[in-house]
């Protein structure tokens, strides 16, 4: 461990974090904003201008930034205030700590920590994101807010288990848990022509995580820990900077669903039939890890078109769908799995 | 240039006085709230100390079922609990006639186990990837204890669901 690992660790940290992931979740709102205006027949955001130039809203990032900076930061009367400052940290974090075991490209070099243990670190890390929503409601000492996360705690709970559980296939299949190895599985041929993708060998269990990541994620159609139209949430009280970060963070944790579902189910930075040991090095190399960022925008659109086409659920729906139909699916999912794998 | 070890050395005992450190505070605080908080700083160092040792797949286990799961099921049963943020009620030590020789006996077994036991103190050179050996231990050597566990663990749920069933059933019948 010298002193130039730990400069390009840090560099690649600074890279992959606050360059890649931030500011994808940052175009993300822009996206998202501008993608529901589509969908309603609206034009969406356009009028932001520096100097003029609009770059078709595109500057609307920059001013809620520079909104979200210079509004009051309230805190409630009664609130916990050390928990109240703690909680939008303990929210946006954990989503930024994931891409650590995130590989970008083949080799060691284009992952900041590969590690052994890679999807598994995935859920020890993002199972935290619930304390940002849970501390976040308890310490505004407003009822509504505790309620939202209460079904906050709940729903993100009752989610990981199924999440965890789809992933059990993949494992199987590919013999191993690191992020990198995996996506090195991928790059082998079925009867010699179909790319041996996730996606391809585990459909069932792409639908049920993606299912179950957008419940953890507490969008809509499973955004009532917030219900931001009508039913009040965990982040009722916060303002300004610490709202955006909550906010920030739920389009952070877009991105690190995008890139979790691109890495295990869609190949990774593996372009089909092209180089799948990695090895080739020059602009294959680059290819690939443009083929990575381009799944995990691809991911990040389907993720804002299922939220802007689903009406909310209601309670008892979530839950009964993440523990009556999910689970089960989950465990048929992985038994079906080792069926085939046994005969074959 | 920094030294590997003394780097490392260095992380293990700022973990260590933060295991302690957060620990005193699960014990001390008066607010039940803090001193959940508190756990989860202790949890946490100690999965730090885990990841140090190369145990990477304990460290991982340890966040996930422990900081992810345990600790926020406790943190959902506090905030339902009444009058939690009265500090009057919350984290009162009772009974510490009994509680201080309790800890004093628990800290001496301990400490016999731990001075008394033949630790391999060499470090172990070959650390590799650590998943699938214990996966494969648990399904072939340990495959008894593992099931057995398995069961236990099913019984308690049936337990638990049992028992708040029955509080259930008074209320169902007005």
């Amino acid at each position: 461990m010298d002193l130039t690992f730990l400069l390009m660790t840090l560099l690649k940290i600074v890279l992959i974090c606050f360059v890649f992931a931030m500011i994808l979740g940052a175009i993300l709102t822009w996206g998202e904003r501008k993608l529901s205006a589509v969908v309603q027949d609206r034009i969406g955001p356009n009028r932001a201008s520096i100097l003029g130039v609009t770059a078709l809203g595109l500057m609307h990032p920059i001013a809620d930034m520079l909104k979200a900076f210079t509004k009051e930061d309230f805190v409630p009367a009664g609130a916990n205030r050390f928990l109240f400052a703690m909680a939008p940290m303990l929210a946006m974090v954990p989503p930024l700590v994931v891409f650590a075991v995130v590989p970008f490209g083949p080799g060691p070099d284009f992952v900041i920590a590969p590690l052994d243990t890679g999807v598994l670190f995935i859920f020890a890390i993002g199972g935290m994101g619930i304390y940002g929503a849970t501390l976040g409601g308890w310490s505004s000492n407003n009822s509504f807010a505790l309620l939202g996360s209460l079904r906050a705690a709940a729903q993100m709970i009752s989610y990981e288990v199924s999440m965890g559980l789809n992933l059990v296939g993949i494992f199987m299949i590919f013999g191993t848990v690191s992020l990198s190895n995996i996506v090195l599985g991928q790059g082998q041929l079925l009867w010699g022509w179909l790319p041996m993708w996730g996606i391809v060998v585990q459909p069932v269990a792409f639908i049920l995580f993606m299912t179950a990541s957008m419940a953890e994620n507490k969008r809509a159609p499973f955004d009532l820990p917030e219900g931001e139209s009508e039913i009040l949430g965990y982040n009722l009280e916060y303002s300004s900077m610490r709202f955006a970060l909550f906010f920030l963070s739920e389009f952070v944790e877009i991105v690190v669903i995008a890139a979790m579902a691109a890495t295990l189910f869609f190949g990774g930075w593996q372009i089909p039939w092209v180089d799948p040991q990695g090895t080739a090095g020059g602009w294959i190399t680059v290819g690939q890890v443009a083929a990575f960022v381009g799944k995990v925008v691809f991911l990040c659109w389907v993720q804002l078109i299922i939220r802007w086409t689903l009406p909310r659920f209601r309670y008892d729906q979530v839950m009964a769908l993440g523990w009556k139909y999910l689970l089960p699916l989950s465990l048929l999912n992985i038994v079906a799995t080792a069926v085939v794998l046994a005969m074959l | 240039m920094m030294d590997a070890l003394t780097l490392k050395d260095a992380l293990f005992w700022a973990f260590a006085f933060l295991t302690v450190g957060f620990g005193l505070m699960v014990t001390f605080h008066r607010s039940l709230v803090h001193a959940a908080l508190g756990l989860m700083g202790t949890l946490l160092s100690v999965a730090c100390i885990y990841g140090l040792l190369d145990a990477d797949f304990v460290a991982v286990t340890q966040i996930i079922v422990y900081v992810g799961g345990v600790l926020i099921l406790f943190l959902f049963g506090v905030f339902l609990t009444r009058r939690i943020d009265d500090i009057e009620v919350s984290n009162l030590s009772v009974n510490w006639m009994v509680a201080v020789p309790a800890g004093l006996v628990l800290l001496a077994v301990i400490l016999y186990a731990v001075i008394s036991s033949p630790l391999p103190m060499a470090p172990v050179d070959a650390t590799g990837p650590t998943v699938e050996g214990i996966g494969n231990e648990f399904l072939s050597r340990y495959l008894l204890p593992f099931e057995v566990l398995s069961v236990i663990l099913l019984a308690v749920l049936v337990g638990a669901l049992m028992m708040a069933r029955r509080e259930l059933k008074p209320e169902e019948r007005d």
